[in-house]
């Protein structure tokens, strides 16, 4: 066994212990083929609605800049979130 | 952690790093698991012949398979089967990439619901060399009660002869199957996270020469099924075979010997990667990234069907009509270039959405260094 074959089963047993009993498939009463069939309907409805202008629009340019910063600002607000939680434990030390 | 330690670490520079860091992993971890050769988006099933598409292949069928009733026949044609190319039988060539060996895997989402009648398979699919059984593997999704009933199912796989693999498989319920080949000749199932043992198979994989599913029915009643999601993840390269150094002169024979014994030290063996790649399979179907994914496959069907022009159709007083946009097309001369109309109000509202772009951009590194 080398030394990587080590590191992959620690990995694997974490994950397999730790990650996979706990991670459900769905969440409650809003499940992966309800967000799934949701999104399909939105998506059908924008596809629809911006099939006329996305002649003269750039609406994929618009797409790509919206996802960004749907993303950029998800992430600053998990960082803050996380920053938050660590300072409720150790305090904020003002 | 200290108190002094977590201070030191709490300044901008070190939250600006963590950040990105942090942004950085959500888009690389994501797509760690789907190395592949080739990934489509189809929006709608059975649309158009997905003929020489070589490689692994994603496809989101976001619908059903088939819902109505079945008459006592099988190999079912688009669309009420997923069937691509033309291929004797009703089946069809989905994968022709050559010098691809089956390592790797296959994994899609199904669910049925409705009263199946008469023991009859609920959907099937198969993948292998050929259409014949005796050179692939057929699995089947197959109803375990006594007909009327057919509130769960089996899974069955034809190696030779069928063996059940999963019994219990709900229905109503999106299930989620994956198949995972070791060689050519070994592979191994997983349903919702339960994973069987490394099966041998008569069969010889050299590729994965044909995918179909089809809907085949052995009674009287009405079913509904669904696949959805089906994706295949190409192999890893194997760890390079021990070079030979038999042949070498003594300096470079010691240089191939303490290569060789670097490598067998250090690089992982194909197994172990497997075994890593099915877990961060599992993981990708779990919450929240299967959430994640189904967004991201939102986002990119979308651009997908923003960037085709289409019209506008209308009804006026009972007469249907299309708008226009013929007037776009017209072009001019600006500034020494030919340019349409279409064109030069998508670059002037380009910079508007660039500049809100940068404006926000600001912004937010100012929250950032907050």
């Amino acid at each position: 066994m080398s030394v990587a074959d080590i590191l992959i089963t620690i990995v694997i047993y974490l994950i397999e212990t730790l990650l996979l009993p706990i991670l459900p498939v769905s969440v409650g009463a809003f499940t992966i083929s309800e967000f799934s069939s949701g999104l399909l309907a939105i998506k059908s409805n924008l596809i629809y609605g911006l099939s006329g202008i996305g002649f003269f629009m750039p609406v994929s340019l618009i797409l790509n800049l919206v996802l960004l910063i749907l993303f950029a600002e998800f992430s600053l607000m998990l960082f803050k979130m996380g920053v938050f939680i660590v300072n409720l434990v150790r305090g904020s030390g003002a | 952690m200290s108190r002094t330690l977590l201070l030191k670490l709490n300044t901008r520079p070190i939250r600006a790093i963590t950040l990105a860091l942090f942004l950085l992993s959500g888009i690389i971890f994501p797509n760690l698991a789907r190395a592949s050769f080739l990934n489509e988006s189809f929006d709608y099933y059975g649309a158009g012949d997905l003929a020489g598409q070589g490689g692994w292949f994603l496809y989101d069928a976001q619908g059903m398979l088939y819902s109505g009733q079945l008459l006592a026949t099988n190999w079912y044609n688009p669309p009420l089967a997923l069937r691509l190319n033309s291929v004797s039988g009703g089946q069809g060539n989905v994968i022709e990439a050559q010098n691809y060996y089956a390592t790797g895997s296959l994994s899609f989402w199904f669910y049925f619901s409705g009263n199946n009648l008469g023991g009859s398979d609920v959907g099937q699919f198969g993948l292998g060399e050929s259409a014949s059984t005796s050179g692939n593997i057929n699995l089947n999704i197959l109803c375990s009660e006594v007909p009327p009933v057919c509130d769960t199912a089996n899974i069955r796989a034809y190696v030779g002869s069928w063996n059940t693999f999963f019994t219990g498989v709900k229905k109503e319920t999106w299930n989620y199957f994956n198949i995972d080949f070791a060689s050519p000749d070994n592979f191994r199932l997983t349903l919702n996270g339960d994973t069987t043992d490394w099966t041998s198979t008569p069969c010889s994989f050299n590729y994965i020469h044909s995918l179909y599913f089809w809907t085949a029915y052995f009674g009287t009643g009405s079913f509904n099924f669904w696949i959805d999601n089906i994706g295949g993840i190409a192999e890893i390269p194997p760890p390079p075979i021990p070079e030979s150094c038999e042949d070498l002169e003594l300096l470079e024979r010691l240089v191939c010997e303490i290569k060789n014994t670097m490598a067998g030290a250090f690089l992982p063996s194909q197994d172990k990667i497997n075994d890593l790649k099915n877990d961060l399979n599992i993981i990708q179907q779990k919450f929240p990234f299967n959430y994640l994914n189904e967004a991201s496959t939102f986002f990119t069907d979308l651009k997908a069907g923003t960037e085709a022009t289409s019209t506008i159709s209308f009804k006026l007083l009972d007469k249907p009509g299309v708008v226009n946009f013929s007037i776009w097309e017209k072009s001019v001369n600006l500034a020494g270039s030919t340019q349409t109309f279409a064109d030069i109000l998508k670059g002037l509202f380009s910079g508007f959405v660039l500049f809100a772009f940068i404006v926000w951009a600001i912004g937010f590194g100012k929250r950032i260094f907050k």
